[in-house]
């Protein structure tokens, strides 16, 4: 696979050099993948995108698109397309001007120009014939991102930017157009730097993850890596419903280690070579890998009395208060069956379940 | 139907039908007393008749003062226009040094009396050959009309999104690209506007013109002021009808390409400001 993008340790910092937005990143994006900056806001991902695009300039650090450094090539001579947050469709131009917008920057012909705009339109299904005519303010919002991402389409860029573009719409809709975008990247081979807050957009959407935090990109990796595997104790926080347990090694076994949390009770993880005796951790346990029973079934098993119940639909989470004090979040799907404040049960999971993070 | 109630709301009608007539007055007086035949300006009128405005159009120097207000505001146009549009541009664009003290410099003018501007503007320029030039009143307008432009443009550039110019550089429009397919058509009206507000200004400026112009380039405001003040001669009134003619059907010019609610929101912007 060829590189489409590629920064190196880019640093860019703001009000005369105060704020870090971005902080020694280096990414390298493949060609036809679909790669995602994930972060907090204010983490720094809109800034790497905007470097990308060349709307801002990096103190140090170089941009590559296809092998060729673009570090000084304002962003009007750049292949890259940016699909911006509000999409900022021009309001003043319909359908086909927007769309044709790039292409006569280029002065490309004219039939040359309407050719490309009708197939790019057909492309992400919107029909030429009613669209063209069309000013943003009379599209809806899904239509709109269509329009938005056919203006981009349109020039063939190595690589088209996404700064959020569906943060703005309702929950309904940007579910359909997050499986609607993700078959037209692929359908096209487009290659893709999609920056976004959402963890389940990014899963969805993305071949890859980088995770951003403080300007700094901490984890890079598929969304099940970064997911069960966090390297850090952010990641595994930022990721999912997660109870952070710390605590220190007790007892290396043979093929487990036991971990004394704070709270005085002592669990089970898996061997892992690197965490030896009296060594600290943080124990990092998705809220979802617990299970909720009347009698112990795994290694890990303690006694819980269910302190809250939180009721959201398909998931049902529960606070279970542990004998010795501790407090853990449980989230099970709903199947019908729901505890009540008060009852006493086991929660119970397994030794591969923790995961483990050096402090 | 019983006995009218006391209401807050009928309290609110009266103080409006006051405040309004407060303001139509004036002008409903020197409208009607236009038509007085008589030979010195008093109130209530005497007849009716149309003798002076058959004077003012066709005394000459009435004619010229007219013209030479609409050349001085022409040429003020012209010039306040490109710089009070593109430093308020500047102004939301970019972050530079300095910026505070360039946004008080800009506004300085404007708020400085004109009294004062007008006085050290001859001062300045008595001995050259501008003295008394429609160039030095067009000068002078311009300064006071830039920072008027500037301050109005400023008030419709403040929920402009930036984002549609990042959008046409995205996609391969050169800054002048730019400029020319999306800062203009998105900011049409606004600038249309503020351009003739400032055209307005101009026209309607007494306090620098009365300093500045000569019998030759006298305008239609400093020429009212000195028949008004050594003659009391009624064409003052045609003059003041004219001149409040002019103002209003500019206003609804403006207000049939932005909207009426576009420009009171630039005029509370510049009363803010002020």
């Amino acid at each position: 696979m060829s590189v489409s993008v590629e920064t190196r340790n880019i640093v860019k910092t703001f009000d005369k050099g105060r704020v870090i937005a971005v902080d020694n990143v280096s990414i390298c994006v493949e060609k036809n993948e679909i790669f995602t900056v994930l972060g907090p806001s204010g983490s720094g991902k809109t800034t790497l995108l905007r470097i990308i695009d060349g709307l801002e300039r990096p103190d140090s650090g170089d941009v590559f698109i296809e092998g060729e450094r673009v570090t000084d090539v304002p962003a009007h001579k750049r292949n890259v397309c940016m699909v911006f947050q509000r999409l900022a469709l021009f309001p003043h131009k319909n359908v086909f001007e927007n769309v044709a917008f790039g292409l006569k920057m280029r002065k490309i012909d004219k039939n040359e120009i309407k050719k490309r705009v009708e197939v790019t339109l057909a492309k992400v299904e919107l029909d030429p014939k009613i669209y063209a005519a069309r000013y943003p303010r009379q599209l809806s919002g899904g239509e709109m991102q269509r329009v938005a991402l056919a203006r981009a389409m349109v020039l063939r860029p190595a690589v088209i930017l996404f700064d959020e573009p569906l943060a703005s719409l309702d929950k309904r809709l940007r579910d359909k157009m997050r499986v609607e975008l993700k078959q037209l990247l692929k359908k096209f081979n487009i290659t893709a730097v999609y920056v976004t807050h959402d963890q389940e957009e990014a899963f969805t959407l993305s071949d890859r993850i980088a995770i951003m935090d403080k300007g700094k990109v901490v984890q890079v990796g598929r969304p099940i890596e970064v997911y069960e595997r966090p390297r850090s104790a952010f990641v595994a926080n930022f990721l999912g419903d997660t109870n952070m347990l710390k605590g220190t090694v007790e007892k290396v076994g043979t093929n487990s280690i036991s971990i004394k949390l704070k709270d005085g009770i002592s669990i089970l993880a898996a061997k892992e070579e690197i965490f030896s005796s009296s060594k600290d951790v943080t124990v990092c346990l998705r809220a979802e890998k617990i299970v909720l029973s009347n009698e112990p079934l795994y290694e890990n098993h303690f006694k819980a009395l269910i302190k809250e119940v939180l009721f959201s639909g398909e998931n049902i989470e529960y606070l279970a208060e542990l004998q010795e004090g501790l407090i853990l979040k449980v989230k099970e799907k709903n199947r019908g069956q729901t505890l009540n404040k008060g009852d006493k049960v086991f929660v119970n999971w397994r030794l591969q379940d923790n995961i483990l993070i050096s402090e | 139907m019983g006995k009218m109630k006391f209401d807050a709301s009928n309290l609110l009608d009266v103080a409006c039908i006051f405040i309004c007539l407060f303001l139509l007055i004036p002008i409903i007086v020197i409208f009607i007393s236009s038509f007085d035949p008589a030979k010195y300006i008093h109130f209530p009128p005497s007849g009716f008749s149309i003798i002076w405005y058959q004077y003012f159009f066709s005394n000459a120097n009435w004619q010229k003062a007219f013209m030479n207000s609409f050349y001085i505001a022409t040429l003020t146009t012209l010039i306040s226009s490109p710089c009070g549009v593109l430093a308020a541009l500047a102004y939301r664009k970019y972050n530079f040094k300095l910026k505070s003290l360039f946004n008080s410099i800009v506004v300085f003018p404007y708020v400085t009396p004109s009294l004062l501007m007008g006085i050290t503007i001859l001062m300045a320029f008595s001995r050259t050959f501008l003295r008394g030039t429609y160039y030095i009143v067009a000068a002078a307008h311009s300064l006071w009309s830039t920072s008027f432009i500037y301050l109005l443009m400023q008030a419709a550039l403040s929920n402009y999104d930036l984002t549609f110019e990042e959008a046409a550089v995205d996609l391969g429009a050169s800054p002048w690209k730019t400029f020319i397919e999306v800062t203009l058509p998105l900011l049409k009206s606004a600038i249309i506007s503020s351009v003739i507000f400032g055209f307005i200004t101009s026209f309607g400026e007494v306090t620098m013109a009365i300093f500045l112009t000569t019998d030759e380039t006298v305008t239609l405001p400093a020429l009212l002021w000195v028949s008004l003040k050594y003659e009391l001669h009624p064409v003052a009134l045609v003059a003041s009808v004219i001149c409040i003619i002019f103002a209003t059907g500019t206003m609804a010019i403006i207000a049939n390409f932005v909207g009426i609610e576009t420009l009171s929101k630039i005029g509370a912007k510049t009363e803010a400001s002020k």
